[in-house]
């Protein structure tokens, strides 16, 4: 719950810091516990990279999208400058955003070096939640992604330097996002320890992180939600990719 | 003779990002002892880890392999450091942090 941690001297983003950690930890189990046969190691090592890219990049636009319009509803509090424009490249990255150009990073690479697209992206499926589950205690350190007000003991204060509101209880949904991103990743896992048709594990975490996403979203609490007929962004784009997780799966049982 | 020869005219443009994707690598590196500059990491270090990875797979080299991990290290380095240097100023932690 630290924002912060002094590494020699140094003060260190929690924040940062167990994203990247994430990341290496979900690297290195699709290198050494891959789900598909036939992809060499160094491609799976590449392919990471290029999904890597295209997640920063996905998660910062999809951030920027959003953002953007309302601060310019905003634009008399708001002084533009180059620090600005800095903030908002580091700060804020919206998780569909970053799924989204990773998938299609991946989707380039294949192309690119001539490699069967399902094959590779299921290698890496698997691990997403694993990432987003230590990602989640990242936001849960710096404070952001917090939902509703709640009283003890569902409810807690976070540290005075995160980002949170001060002074009110909420309840971590970010350490329940974690954890339910750690079970879809233990069923995604198990599942893909089998053979399976080309989508299917796919199709299952479009299917099982859409629906935790939906539901979640309801209790967020935190500002830049980008709501739309109701709605906020990342639930929409749940909506959207519930039946594309149901029709992979289905099309790879017809083709059974 | 000519697949020779197709070998020989990818090798130098291999090499070429191979060089180029060191470079930027070790520049990324640097990047993150200064502040915002970090920021300028990261992009240098994308661009040099795309190079890298084209490199490595059209002729593959060691200094391919260095350009690669080092673009990688400067990522990593620069994402934590750039993430901690805003937040210790937070001027956006009104605004929302992300989503």
């Amino acid at each position: 719950m630290l924002p912060f941690i002094n590494i020699f001297g140094l003060k260190i983003s929690m924040y940062g810091l167990l994203i990247v950690l994430g990341v290496a930890i979900g690297s290195a189990v699709a290198v050494f516990f891959p789900s598909k046969k036939g992809i060499p190691k160094q491609d799976v090592i590449f392919s990471i990279c290029y999904a890597g890219i295209g997640a920063i990049l996905g998660a910062k636009i999809l951030y920027l999208i959003i953002t953007i319009p309302q601060l310019l509803n905003h634009e008399e509090q708001v002084v533009f400058s180059w620090e600005l424009i800095a903030q908002l490249m580091a700060y804020g990255f919206v998780f569909y955003g970053g799924l989204i150009g990773g998938v299609l990073s991946v989707l380039i690479y294949a192309i690119k070096y001539n490699l069967h697209f399902f094959n590779l992206i299921e290698i890496l499926v698997p691990v997403i939640p694993l990432i987003h589950s230590i990602g989640r205690l990242g936001c849960f350190s710096a404070g952001c992604c917090y939902v509703k007000p709640m009283d003890p003991p569902f409810g807690v204060h976070f540290h005075p330097d995160s980002v949170a509101p001060k002074d009110i209880s909420l309840f971590p949904v970010q350490l329940l996002e974690s954890v339910l991103n750690l079970i879809l990743f233990v069923v995604i896992f198990v599942y893909s320890r089998r053979e399976r048709r080309s989508g299917q594990i796919l199709g299952l975490y479009f299917i099982g992180y859409s629906i935790i996403r939906f539901i979640l979203e309801y209790f967020r609490y935190d500002m830049v939600r980008g709501i739309f007929g109701g709605l906020s962004v990342s639930q929409w784009i749940s909506i959207l990719l519930l039946p594309v997780g149901f029709y992979l799966l289905k099309i790879m049982k017809v083709k059974e | 003779m000519s697949e020779n020869g197709a070998q020989g005219a990818q090798a130098p443009q291999g090499n070429g990002k191979a060089i180029a994707s060191l470079v930027l690598g070790i520049i990324a590196v640097v990047c993150v002892f200064f502040g915002y500059g970090a920021l300028v990491g990261i992009v240098l270090g994308i661009i040099g880890l795309v190079l890298g990875i084209n490199a490595k797979k059209t002729a593959p080299s060691g200094m391919a392999t260095a350009g690669i991990v080092l673009s990688i290290i400067a990522i990593a380095v620069c994402a934590i450091g750039f993430l901690a240097c805003v937040a210790c100023v937070g001027i956006l932690g009104s605004i929302g942090s992300s989503l």
